[in-house]
């Protein structure tokens, strides 16, 4: 409880706590070649981990005979010429179907999950568990086993190739994963504030209104922003229900490596199109969502 | 399935007589509320279980090929033919220990890799902290179909980087090494691959978890003088059970159905389908062979092993909890 009352006034500050063993108290010598140690460990892990997007990202740049070169060419003059043609190719409508396909959901799933997140988070739900579990199993049916039945029924419904299909999977998809969260943000409101609102006459949806959602805000965000994550990578659904009108940047990108061969360079530089957005978005709201993510993170 | 079922349940029992407890009253108009909240999602997401699964098990119990699916052909009622078939089929049992494992080995590493990255990050400063957080958005952030050839590309046998570099350094055997051919090799490097993917999810929830544990007590186990893996094992985990048991589940489920990195990286499953894992073997029943029937039979089989893993996982949670 004491840690979600501190979460709500504010977040604190990122140096009192990050060097732990730091603060005010005198360093021993071993303490200082710790911290160097894993300052350094840091640095090289973050750099392992990020080289593949770098590498991706510089590709981009170059020209497709130098993407190729055997040994690779770290030094060359970059170039504009595949991010040109991507836009030659078209990327515009993939990405405003992908914005569309992923914000949409986005917003129908917090719309869908909020609710159900608050019913169980409340005494009167018995089973809540059984509950939670039947949410989460809906995300074990293999996709690649029901996309027939997927197929057919679009088909039936007129929804093929139909951006709403997306959609609505994408909705159905992050739904379990944002119950599960937004429950756990909404247990983590300390209960006299809940008890008082009673006291005061407050229903249920007023209680929702006034006294849960200004605490549970960065919560949402944050749920919502890993929502959208998911739904712009998502591939499988896309490349196997939508074509020419509805198709997003996944399947964009599948055309590179399909249709003539591989250009390697200008994969590169249209993965790099399609990951920017994700990547700023996420850079933007990283403090919302560290903060939104540590609601109701120990119970 | 239990919620739409229980819409009408005990919520519409009003306490008899007018002078029942203004509480109690209270309480089942609660639960009416709660119920009524719970029903779109519920609704939803039920009809989407159901729908896919109904007609996922209907399938599998026809002789359903091509020419059924394209509408012409009459189908043909072959009742547990399908299971039977794919039971007594030896690649079937290869496949699906091969997923096990491989699933397995994918869940223990992004969850010991996005845990130690979270827990390195909280004891670092703010600059490097932000280093790894970039690293982890772009993970995230990059495609799987992207990332996947990225991978191969940097691994490649003849101009990948990292042979490369591993020849640079004096291991001249590696110079034209192939990680796609042998079957160990080309599973451990998607398995890479898919950890690289699916450690910032765990990273930053974990992270965010150890934001929200009440300083004092991470100072009082620093002034006890644990050991980070000390602290890890005996404060941060048991403080962040909730959290961790959502994040092995959201593994357990991503990587027991791993699609992309396995279609992408060995080319639809290796050669003669050595690296197959059970959700790109039901697409190449289903598609590849047209036969859907057998595909769905294999698609039903997952969800049940699924549904056990999960189910037996979150028991051994709660006898824990309550021990």
């Amino acid at each position: 409880m004491n840690a979600s009352t501190e979460l709500t006034s504010g977040p604190r500050p990122a140096e009192s706590r990050s060097g732990a063993p730091a603060g005010r108290r005198k360093q021993t010598g071993s303490q200082r070649a710790g911290g160097i140690a894993l300052t350094t460990l840091t640095w090289v892990l973050g750099l392992a981990f990020f080289f593949p997007v770098l590498w991706m990202a510089l590709t981009g740049f170059k020209s497709e005979a130098e993407a190729y070169s055997d040994p690779p060419t770290l030094f060359f003059v970059p170039t504009l010429e595949q991010y040109r043609s991507v836009f030659d190719r078209g990327v515009l409508p993939y990405l405003l179907n992908s914005v569309w396909a992923t914000l949409i959901s986005a917003i129908l799933v917090i719309v869908l999950a909020t609710p159900a997140a608050y019913a169980l988070s409340i005494k009167p739900v018995k089973r809540t568990q059984d509950v939670l579990f039947f949410f989460i199993s809906t995300k074990m049916l293999p996709v690649a086993a029901v996309i027939v039945p997927l197929y057919v029924a679009a088909q039936q419904l007129s929804l093929a190739d139909n951006i709403w299909t997306l959609v609505i999977l994408y909705t159905a998809m992050n739904l379990p994963i944002a119950v599960w969260m937004m429950r756990s943000f909404f247990m983590e409101v300390p209960k006299e504030m809940l008890e008082a609102a009673r006291v005061d006459g407050a229903t249920l949806p007023q209680m929702l209104r006034q006294v849960l959602m200004p605490v549970v805000l960065p919560g949402v965000a944050a749920t919502a922003l890993i929502c959208l994550i998911f739904s712009w990578n998502e591939f499988f659904f896309a490349v196997n229900l939508t074509a020419a009108r509805a198709a997003t940047v996944p399947v964009f990108l599948v055309g590179f490596i399909t249709s003539e061969g591989l250009y390697w360079a200008q994969l590169s530089a249209a993965a790099t199109l399609a990951s920017l957005p994700v990547i700023l978005a996420g850079w933007a709201a990283q403090k919302q969502l560290v903060r939104g993510l540590s609601m109701g993170a120990v119970k | 399935m239990r919620v739409p079922a229980t819409t009408t349940a005990p919520g519409d029992a009003r306490p008899p007589g007018g002078g029942a407890p203004r509480r109690r009253r209270h309480r089942s108009s609660d639960l009416r509320i709660a119920l009524l909240y719970l029903a779109p999602a519920g609704l939803v997401l039920a009809a989407m279980l159901a729908y896919p699964l109904y007609q996922l098990g209907v399938i599998s119990l026809f002789d359903y090929g091509q020419a059924q699916a394209s509408g012409g052909a009459p189908l043909d009622f072959v009742g547990l033919d399908n299971y039977a078939r794919l039971l007594g089929e030896p690649r079937f049992w290869t496949v699906l220990v091969q997923t096990c494992v491989f699933a397995a080995v994918c869940v223990v590493g992004s969850l010991a890799v996005g845990i130690g990255l979270a827990v390195l990050a909280s004891r670092v400063r703010v600059v490097p902290r932000m280093a790894l957080f970039l690293a982890a958005l772009g993970a995230w952030a990059t495609p799987a179909v992207a990332g996947s050839t990225v991978w191969l590309f940097l691994f490649d046998q003849d101009f990948g980087l990292v042979n490369e570099v591993l020849a640079g350094i004096g291991l001249a055997g590696m110079e034209n090494f192939s990680w796609t051919y042998d079957r160990y090799v080309a599973f451990g490097l998607v398995a890479a691959q898919v950890v690289w993917c699916s450690f910032p999810f765990v990273m930053i929830t974990v992270y965010a978890g150890i934001r929200s544990i009440p300083a004092d007590v991470l100072e009082a186990a620093a002034l006890d003088g644990a050991s980070p893996w000390r602290t890890l094992r005996g404060v941060i985990i048991p403080m962040l059970r909730g959290l961790l048991v959502v994040a092995t589940i959201q593994s357990i489920i991503w990587d027991f159905k791993v699609f992309t990195q396995i279609y992408v990286m060995t080319n639809g499953g290796g050669v003669a389908g050595r690296n197959l894992v059970l959700n790109v073997y039901a697409y190449q029943e289903a598609f590849a062979a047209s036969n859907y029937g057998l595909g769905a039979a294999i698609g039903v089989v997952m969800t049940g092993i699924l549904l056990l893993i999960t189910l037996g996982y979150l028991r051994a949670q709660r006898g824990t909890e309550e021990s």
